[in-house]
């Protein structure tokens, strides 16, 4: 028994077999270690430096998720006799013979594809700072979701830059690491996005309001007048995010009465739980 | 190696499994109700070895979570303290109840334990204190009562987890 596991009764001199509790003087300076944290990430955002390679660093843990995916897999394979492997491989093979031939046709059809494209790329955005990103996790924080995705240790992606799915924008780089990248997305509180409108073309600022909530767009002066279902772009004003980029759609325009201004409300089409793989524009 | 780094390092292994479960294994809508794995199994270890766990290992967990889940540096921490503290302070009541009373006790616990992520430290919105709304609620309640339920569970696992291979000293 350790000498700290036991006090000495006074009275009787026996053993106490009491296990002592945490010391409040280490609780509070634990408090005061958080407290002094928490400060210097909300005035000097110091923790962005380091979450990146902080994700970095527990890459080898998220690896870990595909383990018990890979060995479920592995069990049917396992069980089957050697004439059934044959045949299944037999019908493998057969459906790569039709791939192919559809390859053939659709690689003709890319290629004409591919020429249009570069007439329209050339004119809007290059195609040259696009790079691929795989989520490989989201946080539960409701009002914070933080997505996560591995970026190549060649990519050359950047803080600030935008990611992109194919409903439109999802957020941008808020922290960046060796391998992986913090996103804010769009939903996040802290988000504020610059918009302009399809066809009223009326200018503001897009807020996030959380995950499974609607977005908002801030400080619309009463006289404006957004029509419902109107859809909603990147504005490209203060130069992040560039212009014309899908955000959303106007599903609510209220006039409260106790406001100065509208309440209008953007449903955001893409949610990032619904996505595995994005696309990482570098902003010029 | 001896025992007492032996049984620490078993301990750590459990919270970074929970850790590891919080962060990589759900990733869909039920993220928002389900319950915090790193959390609980830390709960279970202030209540089933006091003495091997401390103040260390909640702030260490909590900084850990807060890189992952993309909170401000420290707000895990605070609250992971917080409660390991409550746990010690109060084991002896705690673990001589009833397992329904334990998850009773946990469900509040967890539906505070949320509400605090509604605090809007960022002054995002100017207006409000906080972020906190109807549906937030609902969320938090679901997630305290998945926590609820997943507690007994999770009990009887650490519980032979421990008996199995965190021995005592002789």
């Amino acid at each position: 028994m350790r000498r700290r596991e036991h006090k000495v009764s006074y009275l009787s001199s026996e053993a106490i077999f009491a296990i002592p509790a945490m010391k409040p003087s280490k609780v509070i300076l634990s408090l005061l270690v958080c407290s002094s944290l928490m400060l210097s990430d909300v005035y000097f955002e110091s923790s962005s430096k380091i979450r990146g390679y902080a994700q970095d660093l527990f890459m080898p843990l998220g690896a870990l998720v595909n383990i018990p995916a890979d060995f479920l897999a592995s069990i049917p394979d396992s069980l089957r006799t050697r004439s059934e492997l044959i045949l299944s491989l037999e019908l493998v093979e057969e459906e790569n013979k039709k791939l192919k031939v559809i390859n053939q046709f659709l690689e003709k059809v890319s290629k004409e594809n591919e020429e249009l494209n570069s007439l329209w790329s050339s004119a809007r955005l290059n195609f040259d700072n696009y790079s691929f990103a795989r989520k490989r996790s989201i946080s539960s924080n409701e009002f914070q979701p933080l997505l996560i995705v591995d970026v190549g240790s060649e990519s050359n992606a950047g803080i600030n830059d935008i990611l992109l799915s194919p409903r439109g924008l999802v957020g941008k780089i808020k922290s960046l690491g060796l391998y992986s990248a913090e996103i804010l997305v769009l939903h996040d509180v802290r988000s504020s996005v610059p918009i302009v409108t399809e066809k009223s073309k009326l200018h503001g600022n897009l807020k996030g309001n959380g995950i499974g909530r609607a977005g908002n767009i801030e400080y619309i002066k009463k006289t404006a007048s957004f029509e419902l279902g109107e859809k909603v772009y990147t504005s490209g004003i203060a130069g992040i995010f560039p212009e014309g980029i899908f955000v959303g759609e106007i599903t609510s325009v209220d006039d409260l009465a106790d406001s100065k201004f509208l309440e209008v409300e953007v449903s955001l089409m893409q949610s990032p739980f619904n996505q595995d793989f994005y696309l990482i524009y570098k902003n010029e | 190696m001896s025992r007492d780094i032996k049984n620490q390092l078993l301990i750590f292994l459990t919270l970074f499994i929970g850790l590891y479960v919080d962060t990589y294994l759900f990733t869909s809508d039920f993220q928002m109700w389900q319950p915090t794995f790193v959390l609980l199994t830390l709960i279970y270890w202030n209540m089933a070895l006091p003495d091997r766990i401390g103040i260390m290992a909640a702030l260490s967990f909590g900084i850990f979570t807060d890189l992952l889940e993309g909170s401000l540096l420290g707000f895990h921490g605070i609250l992971f303290v917080l409660i390991t503290y409550a746990c010690q302070r109060f084991f002896y009541q705690f673990r001589v109840s009833p397992l329904w009373q334990q998850s009773f006790t946990l469900f509040f616990l967890f539906i505070l334990y949320k509400q605090v992520f509604a605090l809007d430290f960022m002054n995002t919105n100017q207006e409000l204190t906080n972020l906190s709304d109807s549906s937030f609620f609902m969320n938090s309640f679901l997630y305290a009562l998945f926590s609820a339920f997943i507690w007994s569970p999770l009990f009887f696992m650490l519980r032979y987890y421990r008996r199995r291979w965190v021995k005592h000293n002789s």
